[in-house]
Parts: C-alpha cells; sequence; structure tokens
C-alpha cells in the first residue's frame, strides 16, 4: 500500500507541475509593441507597414459608381445596380464605412508608430532618419485628416462646421469621441505640415521615384486644401513654384497601329517611365502587395475580353473620343480600340508588371495644380487666364510637343458659368477614375450649373440619371458602425 | 505478509462458500436476438447472493453456477434486460427483446443502468448506425435523438454535417457537442475517416448534470462514442458485412427551359441567340442539351468490412478492417477510405488490474469540387447545371485553348458567361482537387483496484491527423489561358499542402464506490485532466508548370524563377505552427437510496491557454437528483412499470469561443504586431491583432427536468424532457470606434437563452414470437432569444440580432408582388404603404431564421419471421432560408447567356397585368436582394431511411458453416415532402445557390457471421 501511496503522489505531482505547460502557451513569433520597436531599423520596418494601410481604392471607385464615371459593363452580374448606381447612400452603405475606416486605420499605424518612436534613443547619425520617419507618419496622418474632412465634413468651407474626430494618439478601446470643429481637424493638419517642414529629408531614393511623400507633396496639398476650403489666395502660396517643378507629361505621338497614344502621359500610369515628371505623389502598388486593385472593375482582367462588370460611361467616353486626345488611350483600355464599342476601365492596367488593374495609384499630379491656378484665376474675375490653364492640360493631352495647339478650347460665351463649367469638365476627363470626381461636383456643380451626367442609354436600366447638386448625398453619411459604437458623433444632415 | 494473508483468506473463503452452496447446478444456454442470431457477450448475472456473473461466449452460450429459485439476470446493450426463475430445468434459451430506449446509459465516466441514472441521455447502439452507406456516422444519427438537430448541406461525399444539440449556444464560438471517442476528446467533428460500423454505442449527453464532467468542452452537449470490444473467454468470430450502394440525384422543382422555350424567351426579352433566330428556326433548333447530364451522374458505392473477435481467459480483442469507396453526384467527386482497428482488453487473473487499448489507423482519399456555393462560372460545377443554356451543345467543348480562342474571339457567345458551362466540363476535365487523410486515434486505459472499493485509473489518448491537399489549375486549361499576363509563357498551378494535427489527452482518476448498510451507496471519483495539441501546416504553390511533363502531384514541369522574365514563376509558400492546452481538475459524488433516490454533485476548475492569466481559470459545477417513484408503495399495481423524475441544474464552460478549432483565437488577449510585406512588398511591421485581455470563457447554465416512464407491460416508453440553458459571457462582435483602426471587436459581452421541450416514445403495438411492431417518435421545440447585447442589436444587413429575438433572424423589406401596372417589384415600406423603391429602413424582423424551431424523427421496425421493414422519417419545421438558385433562374437580366426557369413564361406583359413574375425589363431587381422575395419555407418531412431484408434463421443455417446471414435492401433520403423547390431542403445555411444537392441513397447489402 505505501508503495502505491507514492506512486499516487509522483503521478499527481508530477499533472500538476505540468499544468502550466498546457495552459502558460506564448504562440511562436508573437510580436508586442514593445519589442516590435526598439531600434531606427525596426521603426523603418514600421513605417513600411504605416504606408501599407494608405488606399485610394475604395474612393476611387465609389466616385467613380455613384458619379458618372462607369455605366454596367457587359458582364456585369449585378455589381453595383442596387448600390452606388442607383445611387443608394446611407449610413449602411459600405462606402462610407470602407472610407471613414481606411483613413482611420492609417492614422492609427501612423500614430503607433510615432508612439513606438518614443521608446527608441537614435544614435546621432540615426537622428535626421529617426526625425524623417516620425515626419512621414505625420504627413500621411495629415492626409488621411484631409480626405476624412473631404468626404465627411459638414461644409469644408466653413471652420466652425462640423469636422471630423482628430486623433493624435493612440486611442483606447473604449474611447467614444465627438467630431471636432473643421477648424480644429486643420490645426492638427497644419502642425503635421510644419513638424514635415522641419525634418523630412528633401530627396531620398522613395521621394525621387515619387512613392514616398515629400515637402513638395505637402506643399501641393496646402494648395488643395486651402482650395476646398475656399481660400484661394492661400491655397497660390507655394502653386507657381509647384507648377514649374512639375512640368506636364506630355502625350506623345501615335505609337501603335490601332490609334492609341502609349507614350509619355499613358507610362505614368503604366508605371513605365519612372519617374513620371508630373506625378507628384503616387501610392505603388507591387504584385501581391496589400493594395491590390484587382477585380474593382472587371472579373477577368481589364482588356475588352476580361469581363468587364462596368465599363467607362458613355458621357466620360465623349469627352476624350477624339483622334487627338491622348486620354482615350489611359481611360479605356487599349484594347478596345479601335472601335471603342466595349470600354473597359484602362488607368490602372499596370505596363510593367504586367498585371490587370494593379497600376499606382496617383494621388497627386502636375495637372491638378494647373486647375487649382484655374479655379483661383476664375475666382478673381479672371476668365481668360482661368481658360489658358484649362488649355494647357488640353495642349499636352492633344499635341505631341509642347509647342502644339490642338485641343484649345475658346472663351466660353456664357461667361463664369462656362468657365466653371470648362474646368469642371476637364477635371472630369484629366481626372477620371483618380476619386475627385464626387467631391469636384460638390464644389464645382452649383457654380458650373452641372450635377452627374448620365447618358439616357447608361441609366435606362433603373433610371437613374441624375442627382440634385443640393441633395444631402454629397457629403457622406457618418458610416453606422461609428455611430453604433461611439454615442458622442454626430450625424450629417439629412441621414 | 499482509497481501499475502489476503490472498490465502480469500481461498479459504471461496472454499468456504462453494462448499456451504454445494447444492448449486450449473445452468446452461443459449442467449438469441428475436431473430434468432445469438448474442454474444451478454452479462449473465446472479441476482442477489453470491452475485457472480459470467457472459456468453461467441454463439451466445453461457454456463453459471445457480441454486433453484434464484433468478438469473440477461443485459445487453441495446436489448432489454430479462430476468429467469431457475427452476428444474439445466437448460434456459433466452430469447431478449431490442430496447428502443436502451437499459444502459453511458455517462461520463460511468456507466448506469436507465433507472438509476440522474441525467438527460439518449444512447444510439449499433444497431442503427451499422450497413448504412453514409460516409459519415454523424448523418445516421439525423431524427434519431430529440432535440439533436443534424443537418447536412452537402452532397460531397463525406461531407461535415453541423450538429446543434438543444439550439444555437454561442455566436461565433463552437456551437456542435463535444465528441469523445473511447475516453479521447476530439477537437474537431472531423469523421469521415472513422468507419461507422466500428461504433458499439453512441450517446447523447444533454442536460448539465451529464455534461458538467464535462465543463471546459461540454457547452454544447456530448457525444459520447464507444467502439466495439471483444469479451473475455470466447472464440472466434468473423462477421463480414457488404453493400453496394448508388447516389442518385433528388428532383428539384426549378422547372428550367429546354431550348426551344429559352430561345423563345430571349426572342421576346430581345436578347442572346434567340433575338436572332425566328420562330420557325426556333421550333427547328437541334441541340437541346440538358446540362444535368454533362455535371452530375449515377454515383456507385461500396463498402465492405471484416471484423474480428475473441477472447481468451485475461485477454480480448476486436479487429475489424473496412474499405469503403463512394462516388459522389457530381461528375469527378469521390471519397475512398481503408479502416484498420483493433480494440484489446486484458486483465490480471485476479481482476484487480484490467487495460484496454483501441488503435485505429484510417486513410481517406478523396476529390471534391470547389468554389461551391459561389457563382465562379468558371470552377463551380453547379453553376452550369441550372443555368446552362441548353441550346449550347457539349460538343462545342474540345480542350481549353480552342474554348479559350472562342471565348476571346467574336463568334458565338464570345465573351459573355453563355460559355460558362464549357468552361466547366474543363474543370471536370482538367482540375484537380483533392485530399489525403490519415487519422489515428490510439488510446490506452488501465484501473488499479486499490481496495474493494478504491480504484485508481488513467487514460492516456491521442489523435493523430494529417491532411495532403494538391489542387491543379492544369497548365492547358481554359483558366490557365484565360488568366495569362503577356509574357507569360508557362501557365497553370499546382498547390500542395500538408497540415498535422496531434493531441494528447491524459486523464487521471480516482474512485470510491461503496454501499454502507444495504441502500446507501456512495460513488465518487476525482480526477485531473491534461490536454496539449500541436498544428503545424504548410504549403507551397508553384506557378508556371510544363505541360509537355507536368502530371498532378508530382514537381517535374516545374519552371524556375528568371529575373529577366517578371516575377511569374516565383512559388507562393506558406508555414504555420499553434499550439493549445488545457488543464483542469474535478470531482464527483453520487448518492443513491436503495434505487429509490440518488443525487449527483460535479464541481470542476479549467483553465484555458487561450485567455489572460486573471481570466484562464473557470469554475463549473452541477447537481443532479432522481426520484424511482416507481420503487414507491402507492405505485405497487400501477400501470407504470418505470416512472422517474430526474433534474439537474448546473453550469459548463466554452473556451472555444472563437468558431469550432481550438487553435483559433490563439492569443487573442494581447495587441500584437505582425511581421509581413509591406508597401511595396518591402518588409514590414504592421499591426496584426488589438487584443483584448478581458477574453473570458463562455459559461452556459442549464435547468432540466425530465421524465422517464415505461407503462402497459412497458410496450410503451419514453422520456420527457423541459430545459432553459442561457450562455453568459457571449463572446461576439462589439462595436468599436474607427480611431482604433476597425470597426468591431470581439468581446464576452451579451447572453442567448435556449428553452425547450423533448419527447421520446415508443411503442410495441404488435409483440408475438413470429411478428413485432414497434412505431417509434421523438421531437423538440427549441425557441432561442438574446437576453443581452452590446447595442441592444446587431445589424448584419438581411439578419438582425436583437434582444428578445431569435439568432440570425431575417431583417428584410416585405415583398408584396408585382405591380400591375408597371410590371416592377412592389414593396411594403416601413410606413405600410407600397413602393418600389425600398430602402433599408423598411426592413422588419420576421421572427425566421435558417434555424428550425422544430425537429424530430418517427418510424417503425417490423420483423415478421425473419423478414424486416424499418422506416425513418425526419423532419423540421419553422425553418425558413433564400432560394438563390431560383433567384438566379427567375432573374431576367441574364437572359441571353444562362437558362431560366418556365416560370419566367408567366412574366408581367401589358396584356399579362396579374401575375407573380415581374415583366422582363422590371427596373427594380435592386431591391430585391434585401427583401423577402426568395424567403422560403424549408420545413420538410423526409422518408430518411427505409431497409427491408432478410434474416435468415438459424434452423436454416444448422447445415451450413454460417452462424448468420442476413440480406437487405435501404434506401436513404427516398422521398421529401417540401415547400422547397429546390434539390434539397436541408441545410445549414440561410441561403442556398450552386450548392453541392444531397443524394438518394439506394443500396443492397448482405451480413455474413462465421
Amino acid at each position: 500500500m505505501k508503495n502505491i501511496r507514492i506512486l499516487l503522489f509522483v503521478v499527481a505531482a508530477s499533472l500538476f507541475s505540468a499544468c502550466n505547460d498546457a495552459i502558460d502557451i506564448i504562440q511562436p513569433s508573437e510580436l508586442t509593441p514593445e519589442v516590435a520597436f526598439e531600434t531606427v531599423e525596426d521603426l523603418r520596418l514600421g513605417l513600411n507597414g504605416v504606408y501599407s494601410g494608405a488606399g485610394g481604392e475604395n474612393i476611387i471607385l465609389f466616385t467613380s459608381l455613384f458619379t458618372d464615371e462607369v455605366k454596367l459593363g457587359r458582364a456585369n452580374g449585378g455589381q453595383g445596380t442596387n448600390g452606388e448606381l442607383a445611387f443608394q447612400l446611407n449610413a449602411a452603405s459600405g462606402d462610407p464605412g470602407s472610407i471613414w475606416l481606411s483613413n482611420y486605420t492609417l492614422i492609427n499605424y501612423a500614430n503607433r508608430l510615432i508612439a513606438g518612436a518614443a521608446n527608441v534613443t537614435p544614435t546621432e547619425a540615426e537622428q535626421d532618419e529617426y526625425n524623417d520617419i516620425i515626419a512621414q507618419c505625420r504627413v500621411l496622418r495629415a492626409w488621411a485628416h484631409f480626405q476624412l474632412l473631404t468626404f465627411f465634413s459638414e461644409d469644408m468651407t466653413n471652420d466652425n462646421a462640423l469636422g471630423v474626430i482628430a486623433v493624435d494618439f493612440v486611442p483606447t478601446t473604449d474611447q467614444q469621441l465627438a467630431r471636432n470643429t473643421n477648424a480644429e481637424v486643420y490645426a492638427l493638419i497644419n502642425s503635421d505640415f510644419a513638424f514635415a517642414d522641419e525634418n523630412l529629408i528633401r530627396f531620398t531614393n522613395r521621394s525621387t521615384n515619387r512613392t514616398a511623400v515629400s515637402i513638395d507633396f505637402v506643399n501641393a496639398l496646402r494648395s488643395r486644401m486651402a482650395l476646398y476650403r475656399g481660400r484661394y489666395e492661400e491655397a497660390n502660396t507655394n502653386l507657381d513654384a509647384l507648377i514649374t517643378a512639375y512640368p506636364l507629361t506630355q502625350r506623345g505621338a501615335v505609337t501603335a497601329a490601332d490609334g492609341t497614344y502609349r507614350g509619355d502621359y499613358f507610362g505614368m500610369f503604366k508605371n513605365t517611365n519612372l519617374p513620371a515628371q508630373e506625378t507628384i505623389f503616387k501610392l505603388e502598388r507591387t504584385i501581391g502587395g496589400l493594395g491590390n486593385f484587382y477585380q474593382y472593375w472587371a472579373s477577368v482582367n481589364s482588356t475588352t475580353t476580361g469581363s468587364p462588370f462596368y465599363e467607362v460611361s458613355t458621357a466620360l467616353f465623349n469627352t476624350v473620343n477624339t483622334a487627338t486626345d491622348g486620354r482615350r488611350s489611359v481611360i479605356v483600355d487599349v484594347s478596345a480600340a479601335p472601335s471603342y464599342t466595349i470600354r473597359p476601365v484602362g488607368k490602372y492596367t499596370d505596363g510593367n508588371e504586367q498585371l490587370n488593374l494593379l497600376g499606382d495609384v496617383q494621388i497627386f499630379r502636375g495637372s491638378e495644380l494647373r486647375f487649382i491656378k484655374a479655379e483661383i484665376l476664375a475666382n478673381a474675375g479672371d476668365l481668360q487666364g482661368a481658360m489658358d490653364y484649362v488649355n494647357l492640360v488640353r495642349r499636352a493631352r492633344n499635341n505631341s510637343t509642347r509647342t502644339g495647339t490642338v485641343g484649345v478650347l475658346p472663351l466660353p460665351s456664357n461667361g463664369a458659368v462656362g468657365v466653371w463649367k470648362a474646368i469642371l469638365d476637364e477635371r472630369r476627363a484629366e481626372l477620371a477614375f483618380e476619386g475627385f470626381r464626387y467631391t469636384d461636383l460638390r464644389r464645382l456643380g452649383a457654380k458650373a450649373n452641372a450635377t452627374v451626367d448620365r447618358a439616357p442609354a447608361d441609366c435606362a436600366f433603373n433610371d437613374a440619371c441624375t442627382l440634385p447638386i443640393d441633395d444631402h448625398r454629397w457629403i457622406m453619411p457618418i458610416p453606422l458602425e461609428e455611430l453604433q459604437a461611439n454615442r458622442n458623433i454626430q450625424q450629417n444632415p439629412g441621414y | 505478509m499482509k497481501s499475502k494473508f489476503t490472498w490465502i483468506f480469500t481461498l479459504l473463503l471461496a472454499f468456504f462458500i462453494q462448499f456451504a452452496f454445494a447444492q448449486e447446478k450449473t445452468v446452461t444456454g443459449t442467449v438469441t436476438d428475436p431473430t434468432g442470431m445469438s448474442i454474444p457477450g451478454v452479462n449473465v448475472k446472479v441476482v442477489g447472493g453470491s452475485g457472480q456473473s459470467v457472459q456468453t461466449d461467441f454463439d451466445g452460450n453461457f454456463s453459471i453456477q445457480v441454486s433453484v429459485n434464484q433468478k438469473l439476470e440477461f443485459s445487453f446493450v441495446s436489448m432489454k434486460t430479462q430476468i429467469v426463475t431457475v427452476g428444474a430445468s439445466g437448460k434456459y434459451n433466452v430469447q431478449l427483446q431490442p430496447s428502443d430506449l436502451d437499459e444502459v446509459v453511458v455517462e461520463a465516466f460511468r456507466t448506469t443502468t436507465r433507472a438509476t441514472s440522474n441525467v438527460a441521455v439518449t444512447t444510439i447502439t449499433a444497431k442503427t448506425i451499422e450497413g448504412r452507406p453514409n460516409a459519415n456516422f454523424i448523418q445516421t444519427l439525423q431524427g434519431q435523438v430529440p432535440g439533436l438537430n443534424i443537418t447536412t448541406g452537402s452532397g460531397q461525399p463525406g461531407a461535415n454535417s453541423t450538429v446543434i444539440l438543444r439550439g444555437y449556444g454561442s455566436v461565433n464560438g463552437n456551437v456542435e457537442p463535444l465528441y469523445v471517442i473511447d475516453g479521447m476528446p476530439l477537437n474537431v467533428d472531423n469523421f469521415r475517416s472513422l468507419n461507422p460500423n466500428d461504433i458499439e454505442s453512441l450517446s447523447v449527453l444533454k442536460d448539465a448534470g451529464a455534461t458538467s464532467i464535462y465543463g471546459n468542452r461540454g457547452a454544447n452537449g456530448v457525444i459520447v462514442v464507444k467502439t466495439k470490444k471483444g469479451s473475455f473467454e470466447s472464440p472466434l468470430r468473423i462477421k463480414y458485412l457488404g453493400t453496394t450502394s448508388f447516389t442518385r440525384l433528388q428532383d428539384n422543382k426549378y422547372n428550367k427551359m429546354n431550348s426551344r422555350q429559352l430561345l423563345s424567351l430571349e426572342n421576346r426579352a430581345g436578347k442572346g441567340l434567340g433575338a436572332t433566330l425566328t420562330q420557325d428556326e426556333i421550333n427547328n433548333y437541334a441541340t437541346d442539351t440538358d446540362w444535368y447530364d454533362q455535371i452530375f451522374r449515377t454515383g456507385h458505392s461500396q463498402n465492405h468490412v471484416l471484423s474480428l473477435t475473441s477472447g481468451g481467459k485475461n485477454l480480448s480483442s476486436f479487429t475489424s478492417i473496412g474499405y469503403f469507396d463512394q462516388e459522389g453526384v457530381v461528375a469527378k467527386t469521390s471519397l475512398q477510405r481503408f479502416n484498420f482497428r483493433n480494440n484489446m482488453n486484458g486483465k490480471s487473473n485476479n481482476g484487480k488490474f484490467d487495460y484496454s487499448t483501441a488503435v485505429t489507423i484510417n486513410y481517406s482519399k478523396r476529390s471534391e469540387a470547389s468554389n461551391l456555393g459561389t457563382g465562379a462560372v468558371n470552377i463551380n460545377p453547379l453553376v452550369g447545371a441550372n443555368n446552362g443554356a441548353p441550346y449550347l451543345s457539349p460538343d462545342m467543348y474540345t480542350n481549353g485553348l480552342d474554348l479559350y480562342n472562342q471565348y476571346t474571339g467574336t463568334g458565338f457567345g464570345s465573351g459573355t458567361l453563355l460559355l460558362s458551362p464549357l468552361m466547366l466540363m474543363d474543370i471536370l476535365k482538367t482540375g484537380t482537387n483533392e485530399f489525403n487523410e490519415l487519422k489515428m486515434l490510439s488510446n490506452f486505459q488501465a484501473n488499479y483496484k486499490l481496495t474493494d472499493d478504491l480504484t485508481l485509473g488513467t487514460t492516456f489518448a491521442a489523435d493523430y491527423t494529417q491532411n495532403v491537399g494538391l489542387r491543379v489549375q492544369d497548365p492547358r486549361s481554359f483558366n490557365s489561358y484565360v488568366f495569362r499576363n503577356s509574357g507569360e509563357d508557362y501557365l497553370g498551378f499546382q498547390t500542395e499542402s500538408l497540415a498535422q494535427d496531434f493531441s494528447a489527452n491524459i486523464n487521471t482518476r480516482l474512485n470510491y464506490n461503496h454501499t454502507f448498510g444495504e441502500n446507501h451507496n456512495i460513488d465518487a471519483s476525482l480526477f485531473t485532466e491534461y490536454y496539449k495539441s500541436h498544428f503545424k501546416s504548410f504549403s507551397a504553390t508553384q506557378n508556371g508548370l510544363n505541360p509537355k511533363v507536368f502530371v498532378p502531384g508530382n514537381g517535374a514541369g516545374y519552371i524556375g524563377f528568371n529575373s529577366d522574365t517578371s516575377p511569374f514563376y516565383v512559388p507562393d509558400v506558406s508555414s504555420s505552427k499553434i499550439t493549445a492546452g488545457l488543464f483542469s481538475y474535478f470531482g464527483s459524488v453520487n448518492y443513491s437510496y436503495a434505487d429509490r433516490f440518488g443525487l449527483g454533485l460535479t464541481a470542476r476548475r479549467d483553465a484555458s491557454y487561450r485567455f489572460s492569466e486573471t481570466n484562464r481559470w473557470g469554475t463549473f459545477w452541477s447537481v443532479d437528483a432522481r426520484w424511482n417513484i416507481d420503487r414507491e408503495k402507492f405505485m405497487e399495481g400501477s400501470v407504470f412499470n418505470m416512472l422517474k423524475l430526474r433534474g439537474s441544474y448546473g453550469t459548463t464552460g466554452n473556451q472555444n469561443i472563437s468558431g469550432q478549432s481550438i487553435y483559433n483565437l490563439p492569443n487573442g488577449s494581447r495587441t500584437l504586431f505582425a511581421s509581413g510585406s509591406g508597401y511595396a512588398n518591402l518588409p514590414a511591421y504592421v499591426v496584426g491583432q488589438l487584443g483584448n485581455s478581458d477574453l473570458k470563457w463562455e459559461t452556459i447554465a442549464q435547468g432540466d427536468i425530465g421524465v422517464d416512464f415505461e407503462v402497459f407491460d412497458s410496450k410503451l416508453r419514453g422520456t420527457v424532457d423541459v430545459y432553459r440553458k442561457t450562455t453568459k459571457d457571449l463572446y461576439q462582435t462589439s462595436p468599436l470606434s474607427a480611431i482604433n483602426g476597425q470597426f468591431s471587436q470581439f468581446a464576452n459581452n451579451g447572453s442567448l437563452r435556449n428553452s425547450g421541450v423533448e419527447l421520446l416514445v415508443s411503442y410495441d403495438v404488435i409483440k408475438t414470437t413470429d411478428f413485432t411492431l414497434t412505431v417509434t417518435g421523438n421531437g423538440s421545440y427549441n425557441k432561442n432569444e438574446f437576453v443581452k447585447l452590446p447595442t441592444g442589436s446587431v445589424d448584419n444587413g438581411t439578419a438582425i440580432n436583437v434582444v428578445g429575438g431569435q439568432l440570425n433572424q431575417y431583417y428584410v423589406i416585405p415583398y408584396v408582388g408585382v405591380n400591375p401596372a408597371t410590371g416592377n417589384l412592389l414593396f411594403r415600406n416601413a410606413e405600410g404603404g407600397l413602393t418600389e423603391t425600398p430602402d433599408n429602413g423598411d426592413r422588419r424582423m420576421t421572427g425566421k431564421s435558417y434555424v428550425p424551431k422544430y425537429q424530430g424523427g418517427f418510424g417503425f421496425d417490423a420483423n415478421y419471421k425473419g423478414f424486416y421493414l424499418t422506416a425513418q422519417f425526419s423532419y423540421v419545421q419553422d425553418v425558413w432560408r433564400f432560394d438563390t438558385d431560383l433567384d438566379g433562374l427567375q432573374n431576367p437580366a441574364s437572359i441571353g447567356v444562362q437558362n431560366k426557369s418556365t416560370d419566367l413564361d408567366r412574366a408581367w406583359t401589358p396584356d399579362n397585368r396579374y401575375t407573380d413574375i415581374p415583366s422582363l425589363g422590371f427596373t427594380n431587381k435592386g431591391f430585391d436582394f434585401s427583401s423577402d422575395r426568395y424567403l422560403r419555407d424549408a420545413s420538410y418531412v423526409r422518408l430518411r431511411y427505409t431497409s427491408i431484408g432478410y434474416t435468415f434463421p438459424a434452423k436454416t443455417l444448422a447445415k451450413t458453416p454460417f452462424a448468420g446471414l442476413k440480406a437487405y435492401f435501404q434506401a436513404e433520403n427516398l422521398y421529401t415532402w417540401t415547400k422547397w423547390r429546390g434539390w434539397d431542403a436541408e441545410s445549414p445555411r440561410s441561403e442556398d445557390a450552386y450548392q453541392y444537392p444531397t443524394p438518394k441513397i439506394f443500396s443492397v447489402g448482405l451480413e455474413v457471421q462465421l
């Protein structure tokens, strides 16, 4: 019996001592925040992670559907028909949720890295890079806040109107914050810009090939922001210098038998001429990367046989459907030439990586600088001056050389309205599928006496052909998910 | 010295006893079942007195010492216990009657009888499971156990079933019962590799009294499986069981169009081929393809099981080998399986020590259709079945390249989904999607009697599952050509994957069992349990295969990476590793008083690796009691042969709060970064997960009151249970402000309740020597409702979870019908008015969901002179699902590229304004997505199983070498009564589109015993 008791004790003891091995388990490769950021090298890797949170695809897709950039494609299997194409937009819609969340995610990533950096003490040699990493985070954070204001602010031109939640810290999960005023958000953005002015390294490999933020991007964004706020004078501050620094990329000559232009302008979107002269900042997209734009507008690929759900809308196509306009070869996939009966969206076909819908995402290009200038001049009453800037872009797109004059528009006969309309129309053609049309219609629609422009044949299937320019849906609803989580958040009017 | 004395004393005592009862005589006999087949392993016990017992040998023979006027008790699992009083005769042949309500009740760590069990348990025996053509034994349980809802939503051979006991107890965590096979708690409910014919009994433990002992994983009920064993002192017995089966498609009521009908419709709609033909051309159109013939087939299956049992004095064994081969109804799908099992039992001469081992090794190979349930027009074969245009000829398909040229050319059907059926012919010809599974279960159990009352026992069990996958897109397939990138010379890919899952469970226990005086019995145990499991997976995908040498599963033809040619041929690789563990200690006490009252208590402490240190341990307990009313004096002479009232209340824990796997959420309490590929494919640290340090166990508290009864000479037997179980700390999504980078986080926040009633009855209508007829029936009602939710409601689009409502109740806009004025759809808005353009605000709660409120089964068993006929019906009621397949067949948008239902012939036109089908050009199709237009009643009654057979009587076989011979014919899913129009009303999903239909199975079987 005694032996048995000892045996029993041993068995029991071994079981109890072994118990921790079954319940104290750290999985392989767990990376806690403390361990993740210990050196400047770690911060560099962290910065790659922050950039991976930067997206623009959801804005581009929403804009193309909700406004008038696409029509039903020949392989549409119901995509979009009960959503954006029918102007369905409410708190429960996917688009506001996606745009709201992706920008706050970028802000969160940036704030986490900034917080992680606080635990890293750089050597003297590393100090500049250390500061640069934080500056890049802050620029991305500022850009994300600005994107949010663009879609969700009650009225960007009114500093006292409700903006969005300004976040410059790592939040805790129980925080439920009210929206800040526009002024407060602008102040945070400007403080981030000011930090960048001091700390961003001016020339890095990545800023040379335009896939990272730069001082020029900061200044360009300042200009765009001032324009959206209606502060034309402020928008003009750095504009002329930037315009000089970023000459328009030329169309080039016909290079293919089908009449398409595959010169520098084409190459800017196909990532084949790096760095593109005109690009100020773009998001790099790579095979297997995080921002795969694949299968947004088409099922298989972006050629005419790639089963497009959506094709370029008739009205948009008509704005570039001339033998001289090089933008036709970009907006519509070149496989559509020369007949253009099927018109798949072509802007994001990557020429280098041979993959469809994997072109880099352009965030800021030189042509937008000219349009900003045009708006400043139009606002000041210099209508011809405004048209000159519009025509600068048109000439670059319709001629093989800088001196060509094909495509130049005369001064509209109906005065300011006509000039605003010309600016709006040119932005539509030039910035198609870059996520501007929704904001442009809101900003300029009333001035240009224009709104959503869908060809009758494109919208016959559901009769949703236009949307009044004063409709509440030109400002996005705060998404339902935020409303459910945050009892202090305020919804936009009309929703 | 002491032990030696004990021995001598025992011997003396034995001598005395023999001497004292010299009047005893030896009684022999044979035990048979009603069909005359002898039953081995029957326990024959002398009631009272010495209490000695023997077991019948393999021919059903027994021999026992007994004195006149003593009683012999014959008991066997699945048979009714019979008592015979010994008279003058020396030979007693006993026929045991089968019992549908089994006498032996298998509980967690002990076995009781029906009369002395305090808890809610339903046991199913080998009889129900043997010889059935289901790859997965769970499927044979359907409609057999009240409260157990089994739904198989796929006809893929070896497909898993969803098993829900007493309603959904979790929103995001595991909802299925714990399976314990021979003492080994299994990680997953994967039984496609196990041989159902090895199963001796299967017990469904339902109430807290029964499951609390499995506290750390028993929250959703427990199914205890025991496999067959040999008996000691029995000769070799060989049994062969063979079945051959045919599987066929069940019918649907979609009325898809033939060629002429479809072309006429296209003509009217002005779309597709029909729009280009004259009525004459349409009438004379030659091709009329039924795409079912191309996609489906009659599957042939066979099942062979050979088992051998034998036993010596101290050692017995059960060995079985099985081979199972099933073809699915969808072309190219199949399951092949090889099984081996060896169960051994041994004991010491003095009976103080006993042990058993069980080892099973199973290897299965299956070929599956992929992308099921999706609209993958180029991969999911089911898309072509209903939607393939009948005027398309299968002869148009020759090979992948030709099809690609046709698709990208300018000819017939180019660039449209019209060619989808041909793409599917290509995938059926060239695609590979295969899995090999190796599953080994082994366990070792041993018990040592320290004293007469005290037993030390241990169980060591291990489960090893290895899955090898092979998925190939052939370099010459249509899909390879269509997804080819420019400059890419070598196409196709091959993915090989490996997953290994090993778990070990060690249970050590000390049991004390003593009867004080006449009537007081105490049965108490202490346990510790240690569980650990390891998962490892690896996968590699090669992109770019040289078609000349490539063969699926082989690496010849792999194209190497070349930096000049774009990264087309870079292989994708992945690898992962997870460890999980649990530790528990627990105890139970059972007290019974003179078979009249019983009381049980269980308490346990459990720790899971999943939670933070502060929340790791959970405490669970239960109390259960019974009152055998029939034993009371006042019941003497009543019609009740048995009447027992029992009740229990207790708690169990669910630590698998995220999905079914123990490996999910291994470190959810911690905020983690992850190392990976970031921006521009550069190495990066990204936020991997936002931790929730408050994670903890979901706890289910359950109360149950039950009555077991037998009346009219036990002709009518039954069980009634009512229960209420409430899940606390429900793990579910809790909204989070987007400033955290995500809209929601999972947290223990909420409460869900299930309450219901269960009934099980059987009645012997006729019971003579030649003819027996027993009818059985069971039913259950379960009500599911949320008690607490973090925001009061969670809106999931077409479903909503709301306090007071059931899980995933549909939240949809009421569809009214077709607007006679316009031919558009009409809906009811929130204000009660009619509208053609409703919005999300018009959705309403319906009180309907895809989880049935009522379910059960009924059937009968008839035996007449060796012939038998069995039928089992199963039913579910108040269950609603979206018929998305019908939506596709009625959607006019794809006229011209897909086949349609003849329903569209009724479409609204200005001359046909009052109809249920909108006009072919209706403009508000988009709005029916969130309406109840396609929400259908999926209730059904099904003849789940029927079998007719003949058992040859022993007399006939006397001169043959056979000890038993039985031949039968059986059919599964023979007929279904339902309003559902699709192939199968049964499905665990809220909507069905392009799913693998479950088949009807017809089989013939033969059972031979030597």
